[in-house]
């Protein structure tokens, strides 16, 4: 095989190759497509729900109502008007209480969890010190911390803050810290030989490096801390979504049950849409990682 | 350009060179010891030019380029950047990686930009050189993409647009064009060079593309590996733009060729970094094959008694003392007339207990052809380290070349022959100044694989061990023929070893031949020598034909 000449080679310019192009869906077709989505999502949740009443009729039950009786009491816990009892368009107060709660704890989680394991990533002295303990801790059940928990909060609401914080801490820190320990390192060589030292590595290439396994560990530590909260506010708190179900188990009002955990259900889901929104907007840079 | 690459910054000692590499050695820690990654490394460059390092796969050329960098640290000896040692990376030094390593989240100008933002440069200058140098490498048009978004000779235009935006004196290139196409590189090469003539950058640029050192070059560095070493430097004074197709371009880069592969030829494993994959496990098992140790059994009890039938023989046998310690002694079988050639047998399984009294069947065919033969014994391991039993093995060769006429044989004519190990012992004795030729039977001839597996817990061989005893790296012009025979079922890697080794005295032209003996297999082999009739025996006989057109040194 002859070298090829200079004469061979292309004249000028960059070499032609086209970037892949930013596919915007035409509207039509993407409108269709987004219909055809929702249409099969929605299946098996109507197919659950006509199981649901189908198996109440043939069973003859009492003990689980109906889903149209689920779908009054909801009507009445947003909006009220139907039954007029404690907890007749009580949903504001109750979830917005369950969100600061988990929230609160959420954030503390992500706010220790994502700098201590940026550190335990990278820095092998505080790795040695502090994995021992971590592993220790981690197989111990949030709820087996309730009793502790209790008292060392009181009852109420920050021991339902601090078990959220404990079942989102731990998705978070160790996806954090098998991010950072994942990153090339031929990456921070690039860094340190542009002048990029120490600890300005930490924002300039360990955080973003990182990011799309910190998403990961927040999202799984999210959808933890909905978990959590149910747990959290059997704890003696008059209000919150967990003690909406509490109080519907000790009234014997399954509707109010059902409620309650179809309204985590689908407050989960919004709070794991926004991190999702969130993911793909910083990791625009990376196509692997959209969600 | 900004003026601090057309002269030296102020401050700075002129007449200084810009790199100046001194004594530098590196040594790695292997789990199986330690690892010579380079040797005395000395290279001193001059202020803009550019300069190829040139060497096979683990030579050490990357090891080198990375201490330059001041991502790994000398062992011994320092380099220093206008006479000022360095030991960390820093920006008057900026590497570009084979696989890029450009900052995935950041955009094009972000990932140049980054390396001013971090030396707190003002964002009106960052803005205004980051624009310059996305010209420069003609990427203006795609200054907001992410690397995600370009092709492979893009993302090597930006990490190049990336060290010459942050002031970087010296453009370290680390195979920088490995992974892209032949049409992609020749572009990318051209546009080095003017780039690099536009800047007056000085550049080191890795590569193990002769053609492309050819190329580029105004001084070429060639290494030699095991360990990492420069072997020379060569002026490349060729016209630029230069014409690929010239005989002149032509003409060097086949010289350098030979250059580089004669030292290929001379390193212990050829080029091969080809154990560097295979686990100690699979070693071991290709070494410690658990059917051929039971045909060993079965044939130790084959020679027992061809050797007592070679013993009962009147007056055949001398044992001779050759050196001053216990095995130091040789078995010399005398065919009857006087002045017959001789041949040397070296057996093998030093690490085995193995003796020279379980060998003496194999006098048997040579001696029917009235060819005398001393078989040797030598100082088992771990009694003795290799490059000692190397030592006794010579002693012996000179002992019986200097007493030729007690013995009464033909001094012109001693041939050596080895077995399994011992094979490896004949190769090096090749150089031996009374040897005609010689036999390497089943032989070892790679020391390095062998130091990876439980052999290496009786001959404890060292990384020196490997680099000076390995017969490869005593191939040279003027050695005396030398012969490679395995059998057909030979284990996998001792074929293999015979191959390449042949291989690589074939590029260095030099007499070694290769046959490959159907149905024997590592044990069984031996019995062909024994045989008047044998093929070893008939080629024997071809070494040691006194009347033979093939004596010493090439034809």
């Amino acid at each position: 095989m002859s070298p090829p000449t200079p004469a061979a080679r292309p004249a000028g310019g960059a070499p032609a190759i086209a970037p892949p192009a930013e596919s915007r869906p035409v509207s039509c077709h993407g409108a269709w497509r987004r219909l055809r989505g929702v249409a099969l999502a929605s299946v098996v949740p109507l197919g659950l729900l006509v199981f649901w009443d189908l198996m109440g009729r043939w069973t003859g039950t009492r003990l689980i109502p109906p889903p149209s009786d689920v779908a009054v009491t909801m009507w009445d816990f947003a909006f009220g008007g139907i039954y007029d009892d404690a907890f007749s368009a009580s949903l504001p107060v109750h979830f917005w209480k369950s969100v600061q709660r988990v929230y609160g704890g959420f954030f503390c989680a992500a706010a220790v969890g994502v700098p201590l394991g940026m550190m335990i990533g990278r820095l092998p002295l505080l790795r040695v010190m502090l994995d021992p303990t971590l592993s220790l801790l981690r197989p111990i059940p949030v709820t087996a911390w309730l009793p502790l928990s209790m008292i060392f909060f009181g009852l109420g609401p920050k021991s339902a803050v601090f078990l959220v914080f404990l079942g989102a801490f731990y998705p978070i820190l160790l996806n954090t810290i098998a991010g950072v320990k994942s990153v090339d390192p031929h990456l921070f060589e690039a860094a340190e030989m542009l002048g990029c030292h120490g600890s300005q590595l930490f924002r300039a290439v360990v955080l973003p490096a990182a990011l799309p396994s910190i998403f990961t560990g927040l999202r799984l530590g999210a959808s933890f801390a909905w978990i959590v909260i149910v747990v959290g506010e059997m704890t003696g708190v008059p209000e919150g979504l967990g003690a909406v179900i509490m109080d519907g188990r000790t009234l014997s009002r399954t509707d109010l049950v059902i409620t309650g955990m179809i309204i985590i259900g689908i407050a989960g889901f919004l709070s794991d849409r926004i991190l999702i929104r969130l993911n793909n907007y910083f990791l625009r840079w990376s196509p692997h990682h959209r969600a | 350009m900004p003026d601090s690459h057309a002269s030296a910054p102020p401050g700075r000692a002129p007449g200084l060179p810009i790199l100046r590499v001194a004594g530098v050695d590196k040594t790695f820690h292997a789990s199986n010891g330690p690892v010579e990654a380079l040797h005395d490394i000395n290279v001193t460059i001059e202020k803009g030019e550019l300069v190829c390092v040139l060497g096979a796969s683990g030579c050490g050329k990357s090891t080198l380029l990375r201490i330059i960098a001041g991502f790994e640290q000398a062992t011994r000896g320092s380099v220093s950047v206008h006479g000022i040692d360095v030991d960390r990376p820093g920006p008057d030094r900026g590497m570009v990686f084979q696989d890029y390593a450009l900052f995935p989240w950041l955009t094009v100008r972000e990932n140049i930009e980054f390396g001013p933002r971090h030396r707190g440069v003002p964002s009106k200058a960052i803005a205004q050189t980051t624009g310059r140098f996305l010209a420069m490498v003609g990427l203006a048009t795609s200054a907001d993409r992410y690397p995600h978004q370009l092709s492979g000779g893009m993302k090597q235009r930006v990490a190049i647009a990336r060290v010459l935006a942050n002031d970087a004196e010296i453009v370290l290139m680390d195979e920088p064009f490995g992974a892209l196409d032949a049409l992609i590189r020749g572009k990318l090469q051209e546009d080095l060079i003017e780039i690099w003539q536009r800047t007056k950058l000085t550049i080191i640029f890795v590569t193990h593309s002769v053609e492309e050192a050819v190329l580029l070059a105004d001084q070429i560095i060639v290494m030699t590996a095991g360990p990492g070493r420069v072997d020379c430097q060569i002026n490349v004074d060729l016209p630029r733009p230069r014409d690929v197709s010239s005989p002149e371009f032509n003409a060097l880069r086949r010289d350098v060729t030979r250059k580089l592969t004669s030292h290929i030829a001379r390193s212990p494993v050829g080029d091969q970094p080809i154990y560097r994959g295979m686990d100690r496990a699979a070693l071991d098992a290709a070494y410690n094959n658990s059917a051929a140790v039971a045909d060993s059994n079965q044939w130790l009890d084959q020679w027992r008694s061809r050797s007592d039938a070679v013993r009962g023989m009147p007056g055949a046998r001398l044992d001779v003392a050759y050196g001053p310690k216990e095995r130091t002694r040789l078995d010399y079988f005398s065919a009857a007339p006087p002045g017959a050639p001789l041949f040397v047998f070296l057996h093998g399984g030093y690490w085995q207990r193995n003796s020279k009294d379980m060998f003496s069947f194999v006098a048997e065919g040579p001696r029917m052809h009235g060819i005398d033969v001393a078989v040797v014994g030598y100082t088992l391991a771990p009694a003795a380290r290799l490059s000692e039993i190397v030592g006794e093995i010579s002693q012996a060769l000179s002992f019986l070349d200097s007493n030729a006429s007690v013995f009464g044989f033909d001094r012109g004519a001693m041939c050596v022959g080895g077995w399994s190990a011992g094979g490896h012992l004949a190769a090096m004795s090749c150089g031996h100044p009374g040897v005609r030729g010689a036999l390497a039977i089943s032989g070892i001839f790679d020391l390095e694989p062998i130091a990876l597996t439980y052999i290496n817990d009786q001959l404890r061989l060292d990384s020196d061990e490997i680099a000076t005893l390995s017969p490869a790296r005593l191939l040279r012009q003027g050695m005396a023929p030398l012969a490679l025979a395995v059998g057909s079922d030979e284990l996998a890697e001792l074929k293999r070893q015979s191959a390449s080794f042949k291989d690589i005295a074939d590029t260095l032209e030099l007499p070694v031949t290769l046959q490959v003996l159907p149905d024997h297999h590592h044990f069984s082999i031996l019995d062909e020598l024994a045989r008047a009739d044998g093929a070893l025996t008939r080629e024997l006989l071809r070494l040691v034909a006194r009347d033979s057109q093939d004596g010493r040194g090439p034809p």
